[in-house]
């Protein structure tokens, strides 16, 4: 035992000196593996933040720790996009998801099951002119004079700018019979006496504005609402990153919509607001510029174009404040034509470059922002929404907006940012899920009608053949028959009402298309996941079940990517590492054969020479190592303490905020450079072996 | 007894009778021409309309609708009365304006897409007269049975530079009354997309022509690509009589809901 350990001495005592006598060779080797555990330490430390925020970021938002959906899926889950036709996934449904619920929440480690449905919707609108002719319209029915005025001022400075659109469009119009055609059209709604009855517009007047005149000031493209439906009682209580930021949350029991407020800044923003916006993000809080930055200037220029966004907006005397206003602040202009004026001195004034931007951002907000429509939707108002149910048919749901929402965090990430909140119960209308009451009045219809089913396969037999519905004189009816359908005396129908409430009860049980699964202990997920799968199959539930990585589509699989990347990127340098410390310990062994085969022939085994080589790779791997290990778990400390900035909206996701906020992983600091030293020592057997060749002649070889 | 021997006679003239007994060009497109004009009416058009659409995933749909369709200027209404949820709303077409009315909002939303009305099946020339003379080149391809019926078959290309919905129609109508039984569109390969039933008729005399117009009472339609969708619509109430001057109006929509 004692001898052992008096080997051990000498052969570290001998290492040592070895080390210290070729210096060079042993900073280099070390210097080598010092580097690798570095970048090992600081890549594993941040993948396991990034994780760690990201699984913040997706299982506190939406996502929860695991989700449920039919096994019949088409498609798989993604929360984030990246699946289905058109971002519209198949996943199958849970036609009633309360069997589903009760096994999952029987396992001890469940803490809460989220019933849930992703789709998304259109949200069309028409131009600016449909809307102002709309409101013309109400203030008609009102029969305010002074509002009436109002408007129709609004209107006819919106045709004068009509009318300038129409001039440019002439000069690239292939088809000039149509322009005559319009400019016919708007020289009747410009003629003094279109407007000159007041209260007493009547339906032709309006009718001509709308189908004549609107179309003239070009099409709004229609806006796709991502959204999903929920039990909002189970949705507030278990994701806490769900933050209202205006107006009211939505309350259990009632319909509506929550809007994000990302869709709502990106998509139902005036144009020029969002391209300040987007210029402010870029070049006043991440600093940079409009020159020498392509896409920074391609948005200056964009913004250059966009008057039209403000002046459409407009009315006469607002106009002329805002000619005034811009006048008197250096921005002048001599045409004598109000819109023509306005139109040169709003462009003027969005011309943005880096001297100018700030000072114009501030101004547009506090000047022009209040004068026109900043958001086409506030809280409060109450949206169309339009949604092709799964069997193709198009359903229109009216859906109040009951706030604005952000992910706390997470206010400038793109990716979690796109998802509206509206509950279960319209949710399952805009799916085309019917309800018991519902199929009751189909099946009175149809016997009202009285048309037998037919079927594709036997139609002809059913309808030509014997017996068959068929008949072959047509029966002679006269024009007035059952009922004056175009009697416009009475009003035929009943106004539908939509409630805006439904009983708690309904979002208990009933169609859900996934649910999210919330754990008491997440670090038990892969066991509680497997033995929830076991569950449910022996009940005969056939559903998939998904950890939030998976359910967050490609956004989940970022880890997993960043980690794969990683691991062969030091796979990469450690391979190379070990080569270079193989082959400088072959080139050393033939350096120091005289050394070894002196060694041998005083006694030495080839096992001590083995040994000794270890041990020098060894002492010089663990040194590097824990040096590495040590100026990275440094450089972690500081960044801990100011953060790594977020560069963009994903990476803001990824981090789960705007500032990723890294923290020492003690496990990795101390196992990484153990475990680099044990593979460094290890891959140095060979060439350890090599030098235990020597034969104790080859000494005298070498000397003669 | 009469009839009993009328059927046996019928049956032995049948058993006598080449399959195929073509009728000329001339005919083909008088034929054509005449369900045209059968069809074809020049004044106002009210009815009330069912629809009941069945997919092949069990999923399914119906509604009644009062359709009002005024030829002379191309506007055409539909009001929804049934079901419930669907009472109220409506489409109102204006030259190439489609307007949607919500009346639970009472606001009208003007839609630029024409391919499909509520989301059915259903297209703009559904809805629209026929024309069939003008837009395709009729040929004869066989006197065939359909059920106890005895047809012409005879299929239709379209003609160079018609917009049609189909470029391939082929139709069975009815030797004895000259109605349409069956119509099958067809892709520009061949393929077959839908296939059409009308098992009933009737007609009606119309002021404004000054003739009677043919209507189908009943239309079977099943989707040929997606086996298993089909759509059945049934005509009542129809009427011809000219509808009041302001009928294609918002306003007059509006009023149909309060």
């Amino acid at each position: 035992m004692s001898s052992n350990i008096a080997q051990f001495r000498l052969i570290f005592a001998v290492a040592l000196r070895n080390l210290w006598l070729d210096r060079l060779r042993t900073i280099i080797i070390g210097g080598l593996i010092g580097t690798g555990a570095f970048l090992a330490v600081i890549g594993l430390s941040l993948l396991l933040d990034v994780q760690a925020s990201m699984r913040a970021s997706i299982t506190q938002s939406i996502a929860g720790d695991l989700q449920i959906y039919s096994a019949g899926a088409k498609d798989k889950l993604a929360l984030f996009g990246g699946s289905g036709f058109m971002g519209r996934a198949d996943i199958g449904s849970l036609p009633d998801f309360a069997p589903y619920r009760d096994a999952v929440l029987g396992h001890p480690n469940v803490a809460a099951f989220v019933p849930m449905g992703l789709d998304m919707a259109v949200l069309s609108r028409g131009n600016e002119l449909d809307d102002a002719i709309d409101a013309l319209r109400v203030a008609l029915k009102a029969g305010d004079e002074s509002i009436i005025t109002g408007r129709v001022d609004q209107i006819k400075f919106q045709l004068d700018q009509v009318k300038l659109e129409l001039a440019a469009r002439r000069l690239l119009s292939s088809d000039q019979v149509e322009i005559d055609q319009q400019e016919r059209d708007l020289a009747r709604a410009l003629a003094p006496e279109f407007f000159s009855q007041g209260k007493a517009i009547d339906e032709e007047h309006l009718q001509f504005l709308e189908t004549k005149i609107a179309p003239l000031s070009g099409e709004k493209l229609p806006t796709y609402l991502q959204y999903i439906g929920t039990d909002i009682a189970a949705y507030r209580a278990n994701f806490p990153k769900f933050k209202v930021i205006e107006g009211a949350a939505l309350e259990p029991g009632q319909r509506g919509i929550m809007l994000s407020r990302k869709v709502r800044e990106e998509l139902l923003k005036n144009g020029v607001a969002k391209l300040f916006d987007k210029l402010h993000k870029r070049l006043v809080k991440r600093g940079g510029t409009i020159s020498g930055d392509e896409e920074n200037q391609r948005f200056a220029t964009d913004l250059s174009k966009q008057y039209q966004q403000i002046l459409s907006y407009l009315d006469r005397p607002n106009a002329e404040e805002l000619s005034a206003k811009l006048t008197a602040r250096g921005i002048k202009d001599d045409s004598p034509d109000l819109v023509q004026r306005l139109s040169h001195q709003v462009s003027a004034f969005l011309t943005v470059d880096d001297k100018n931007f700030s000072e114009r951002y501030h101004w547009f907000y506090e000047h022009i922002a209040p004068k026109i429509k900043l958001y086409e939707v506030l809280p409060g108002q109450t949206i169309t929404v339009r949604n092709y149910t799964r069997s193709g048919y198009i359903k229109t749901l009216p859906l109040k907006v009951h706030g604005i929402y952000n992910f706390d965090g997470l206010e400038d990430s793109d990716l979690a940012g796109v998802l509206n909140i509206m509950d279960l119960v319209s949710f399952r209308e805009l799916y085309g899920q019917m309800t018991d009451a519902s199929r009751k009045e189909l099946e009175a219809m149809r016997a009202q009608v009285g048309m037998r089913d037919v079927k594709s396969e036997d139609a002809e037999a059913a309808l030509f053949g014997d017996g068959g519905l068929a008949s072959a004189a047509p029966s002679e009816a006269a024009s007035e028959t059952v009922g004056d359908v175009s009697s416009s005396n009475q009003a035929l129908i009943v106004k539908p009402t939509l409630a805006d409430f439904f009983d708690p009860a309904e979002v208990q049980n009933g169609l859900a298309l996934n649910a999210a699964v919330r754990l008491k202990d997440p670090s038990q997920q892969n066991r509680t996941e497997a033995e929830l799968r076991d569950k449910l199959d022996q009940g005969g539930y056939k559903v998939n079940i998904v950890d939030w990585q998976q359910a967050s589509g490609i956004v989940g699989q970022f880890v997993n990517i960043v980690g794969g990347t990683l691991v062969f990127a030091l796979s990469v340098i450690f391979l190379v590492a070990f080569v270079i410390i193989n082959n400088s310990i072959i080139v050393g062994t033939l350096n120091r054969t005289r050394e070894i085969g002196t060694m041998r022939a005083i006694g030495a085994q080839r096992s001590f020479i083995v040994t000794l080589f270890l041990a020098e790779t060894g002492i010089t791997g663990m040194l590097g190592a824990f040096s590495g290990a040590v100026a990275a778990t440094a450089i972690i400390l500081m960044a801990g303490r100011k953060g790594i900035p977020a560069a963009n909206d994903v990476v803001t996701f990824i981090f789960s905020g705007p500032r990723l906020y890294p923290v020492i992983h003690w496990q990795v600091v101390t196992s990484v450079p153990l475990l680099i030293t044990l593979f460094a020592t290890l891959a140095s057997i060979y060439a350890a072996r090599h030098a235990a060749k020597v034969q104790p002649a080859d000494a005298t070889q070498e000397k003669e | 007894m009469k009839f009993r021997y009328c059927l046996i006679g019928l049956a032995l003239w049948n058993l006598s009778t080449p399959i195929a007994l073509a009728i000329s060009d001339q005919e083909v497109r008088d034929l054509v021409k005449l369900v045209d004009t059968r069809q074809r009416n020049v004044g106002d058009y009210a009815s009330v309309v069912f629809i009941d659409q069945k997919t092949k995933d069990g999923a399914t749909k119906a509604f009644e609708a009062r359709v009002y369709r005024r030829d002379a200027d191309e506007k055409l209404m539909i009001l929804f009365t049934k079901p419930k949820a669907e009472a109220g709303k409506g489409y109102l077409r204006l030259e190439k304006n489609l307007f949607l009315y919500e009346p639970a909002l009472g606001k009208w939303e003007r839609q630029t897409e024409r391919a499909s009305i509520a989301g059915t099946n259903s297209r703009r020339d559904d809805f629209d007269q026929s024309r069939l003379a003008e837009e395709y080149d009729a040929t004869f391809v066989a006197d065939e049975s359909l059920g106890r019926f005895k047809v012409h078959h005879l299929k239709l290309n379209a003609k160079p530079g018609m917009d049609v919905a189909s470029p391939i129609v082929e139709l069975w109508i009815d030797q004895e009354e000259k109605n349409v039984m069956k119509r099958q569109e067809f892709a520009l390969s061949g393929k077959l997309l839908r296939t059409s039933y009308y098992p009933s008729w009737q007609k009606m005399f119309s002021k404004s022509k000054a003739a009677e117009v043919y209507m189908p009472k009943e239309i079977r339609v099943f989707d040929e690509v997606d086996k298993g969708n089909s759509t059945s619509v049934a005509l009542r109430e129809v009427k011809l009589e000219p509808l009041d001057a302001n009928m294609f109006t918002k306003a007059w929509l509006e009023s149909q809901s309060r």
